[in-house]
């Protein structure tokens, strides 16, 4: 039997202004792999904002816990996953 | 901030609230066995693609952003020397034109390793490290600029190029 969490989730960068209102949780479990969690992501953010247009970054953002996962990565036990836009330091 | 001697090397990293002060770099960076340092500045301009630039704000995943550069560290000592002093700092928040968002020093026994070390940390930390950024305009407008994607082949140490960067 599959086991879910309601993991919490970290945005950053553009992301960062869709994170309004009450904590952005999602249904995760260990198995689920990174591009599931972003449509998981995705569909909780439509929910809460039926004009939602950040897919593009979405998309494009990777899925860290303490490294960033590989996109046939599973997500594992973690409880709360970071989504990092494209990055553009220095 | 993470600080740590490996074979006599130094190595710091601090992802800083504000912007850099340079002096904290030459500080760092004393060792009577090396005669080249090699120090890059990073700082806000105030013209980015024809617009006019008032300010720019720095976000960061601090956690993986020191483990990164940690990273990025270990491959320009296996590079050029594990003798090799490093120092990195980077500022997060609001800065104004003309703020020093990031300073990379490096030091080596000659001149030519901390040319390469300290080019090389900064190329990689642009393309590798959770570092975003997004630019004010005199207009009022606000803009993240687009940067090298994290996500499509695998972790950060095998990150790929996505998006056309901006020139920053």
């Amino acid at each position: 039997m599959t086991r879910h969490s309601q993991s919490r989730v970290l945005l950053f960068g553009k992301l960062k202004a869709y994170a309004v209102g009450e904590e952005l949780r999602v249904a995760t479990h260990p198995g689920m792999i990174p591009r599931e969690f972003r449509e998981a992501v995705a569909e909780e953010l439509h929910r809460r904002c039926p004009d939602f247009s950040g897919v593009a970054e979405l998309v494009s953002s990777a899925v860290a816990t303490d490294h960033v996962l590989s996109e046939r990565e599973p997500l594992g036990e973690a409880l709360e996953y970071s989504l990092l836009p494209p990055v553009c330091g220095g | 901030m993470t600080e740590s001697s490996f074979i006599n090397a130094y190595t710091k990293i601090e992802i800083l609230a504000g912007a850099v002060r340079p002096g904290l770099v030459t500080e760092a960076l004393e060792n009577p066995a090396h005669g080249g340092i090699a120090v890059f500045y990073g700082a806000v301009r105030n013209l980015n693609h024809g617009r006019i630039v008032t300010a720019v704000s720095y976000e960061c995943h601090q956690a993986l952003a020191e483990k990164e550069l940690t990273t990025i560290i270990s491959e320009a000592r296996s590079k050029w020397g594990d003798a090799m002093d490093v120092i990195v700092l980077h500022g997060t928040g609001r800065l104004r034109v003309g703020e020093i968002s990031v300073a990379i020093g490096v030091s080596s026994p000659h001149r030519s390793e901390a040319f390469e070390g300290c080019r090389y940390l900064i190329e990689e930390l642009k393309t590798r490290v959770p570092i975003w950024k997004q630019e004010h305009y005199i207009d009022g407008d606000s803009e993240w600029l687009k940067g090298h994607a994290l996500c499509q082949q695998g972790g950060a140490s095998e990150h790929h190029s996505g998006d056309t960067s901006r020139r920053a």
